[in-house]
């Protein structure tokens, strides 16, 4: 089946050795750091927030916090767990935040995104298919990720982290500090909540 | 072969390769011959594949730097909500909320908590005043003061044509209130200098007559069958008791003085009856202790502040003393 690539033991490795240097005051260390996972941060969070500029904050907290923890990150986990790890929990207090604003928080994807260093154009995933089932691929997704942005955040979170960060039940279980059990039940509910909601669509 | 019902809740671990493989042959097993699950199964696959197609967005370039000046900001990351989110957000919700538990408990204090400031005096501050008509109407304010001003308070003051008194209303137990009047204090020293229990002051009583001294003669005639006594007093005028007291038992105060006033033992009829004004007197009661719980009603006018209506019911205590005290003020008999 399909069985997703993990994230190889090297890159892992220099991560932690990265985070040694960083501690050792090597501020060029953590700049590497910075720029090998900030889309990874920014993108998770995206996912998980739909709007551009409160991704960008807690992408970017994420990283201030990992630079003040550093000195106590002794490796318990690998580092993009713990990147993951705070980044969904940063992007919790934000859905609070909005919560108790009693704001919803979404961005089309038609439409360029407005920041400080002007637009950024959306990336949408390579796709090698015909122009009109690119379309409908597209339009598809664009629906998906509507209706992603309506699943409560719990729910939401795992099928970002399985589908798109594409990471293990196991690695799911250790960034959200639950069981694998959890985490299986919480994809699956998610996955149904999803299409019925795409049910009501069609 | 397995039913839908026992593969369905897998299919979603089994398209993310999770299952332990004896779980996996199942899986496989059921689904090759099982169209409805094979139907589930490509929508599940088709909603991962649609969530793994989301569109990817780059960082803004300047994602770097802008850490970097948090960093050296020294700025916290919004990980916390802070306590004015989590006491008034969301508005509509929150603020409504509280604002009604406030009401609740502000009213709930009030309704249980009954302030009650020890030793606290209150004072009524009444004035009668002659109304439009001729007739009498008295003014009152209520107020509260510490007892060392109330001791201070001038017991009697003529302002303009008012007189004024201030009726000491002591904080009695359960909650109630004791009503005292409080012999003028001049009035007391005075008493008290003749070898009088100023407490026993009971009233003033002021009679015309052009001859004292058959005032107190009359007075002491009367007293002398209820075992009562007159006490001159030296300082006053030719010691003849121009002003005297009274000493007799409280019961007969009252016919004592309408006797000596309706005969005061001369020729000239009483051209001014009553006494010194003293508020009680004024609300038609003896002057003299009054303890319980005063209960009732004042209606002013709301713009002359004219008493309209007062409403008293005093428990009156039964006397400490059986005896009273009468101030007896002979005055020249008008034309």
């Amino acid at each position: 089946m399909e069985r997703v690539i993990q994230p190889d033991a090297e890159d892992a490795a220099s991560d932690q050795e990265l985070l040694d240097r960083c501690r050792a005051g090597d501020e060029k260390a953590f700049d590497d750091l910075v720029l090998r996972h900030q889309q990874r941060a920014f993108n998770v969070a995206f996912q998980l927030l739909r709007n551009h500029e409160d991704a960008t904050e807690v992408a970017q907290d994420a990283f201030v916090r990992i630079y003040r923890s550093a000195e106590g990150f002794r490796g318990e986990c690998e580092f993009t767990t713990w990147l993951h790890r705070i980044v969904v929990n940063l992007a919790h207090n934000k859905h609070r935040w909005w919560k108790r604003r009693g704001r919803q928080a979404s961005v089309s994807l038609d439409n360029p995104v407005e920041t400080a260093d002007g637009d950024v154009p959306l990336q949408v995933a390579a796709n090698t298919d015909a122009p009109d089932v690119q379309t409908a691929k597209a339009e598809f997704v664009e629906l998906l990720g509507r209706r992603m942005n309506e699943l409560p955040p719990k729910l939401r979170e795992v099928l970002v982290l399985r589908n798109v960060e594409n990471l293990s039940y196991e690695q799911i279980a250790a960034v959200l500090e639950c069981s694998i059990g959890t985490v299986k039940s919480r994809i699956a509910r998610a996955r149904d909540a999803l299409r019925e909601s795409l049910k009501d669509e069609a | 072969m397995r039913n839908c019902r026992d593969i369905q809740p897998d299919l979603s671990a089994y398209l993310d390769g999770e299952l332990a493989p004896s779980r996996r042959a199942e899986i496989e097993a059921h689904v090759a011959s099982c169209p409805h699950c094979q139907r589930e199964l490509a929508g599940l696959r088709t909603l991962a594949v649609g969530v793994a197609a989301l569109p990817r967005l780059q960082p803004a370039p300047r994602f770097l730097a802008e850490v970097r000046r948090k960093i050296a900001q020294g700025r916290e990351p919004a990980e916390s909500i802070s306590w004015a989110d989590y006491l008034f957000r969301p508005f509509w919700l929150k603020v409504p909320l509280e604002a009604a538990a406030l009401i609740l408990v502000a009213t709930l204090a009030v309704r249980f908590v009954k302030p009650k400031p020890p030793g606290d005096v209150a004072v009524l501050d009444m004035a009668n005043v002659e109304g439009p008509n001729g007739e009498r109407r008295m003014l009152l304010n209520k107020s509260l003061v510490p007892p060392e001003k109330e001791a201070k308070a001038e017991p009697a003051n003529e302002i303009a044509g008012e007189s004024r008194r201030r009726i000491p209303v002591v904080a009695g137990g359960a909650g109630g209130l004791t009503i005292t009047a409080a012999p003028a204090s001049g009035v007391a020293g005075w008493a008290q200098s003749l070898g009088i229990d100023p407490s026993k002051l009971h009233d003033v009583v002021t009679v015309g007559a052009k001859n004292p001294s058959d005032v107190m003669n009359r007075a002491e005639q009367l007293v002398a069958s209820h075992k009562g006594r007159v006490i001159p007093d030296p300082q006053s005028k030719a010691a003849t008791g121009q002003v005297f007291f009274v000493e007799l038992p409280r019961e007969f105060a009252a016919g004592f003085t309408s006797e000596l006033l309706r005969n005061p033992g001369t020729n000239a009829p009483a051209d001014k009856v009553g006494g010194r004004d003293e508020s009680v007197v004024a609300l038609n009661g003896p002057v003299g202790s009054a303890g319980g719980e005063l209960t009732g009603s004042v209606e002013t006018n709301a713009d002359t502040k004219f008493l309209n209506r007062l409403l008293l019911n005093v428990e009156v205590k039964p006397p400490s003393s059986t005896t009273t005290v009468l101030e007896i003020r002979v005055v020249p008999p008008a034309h």
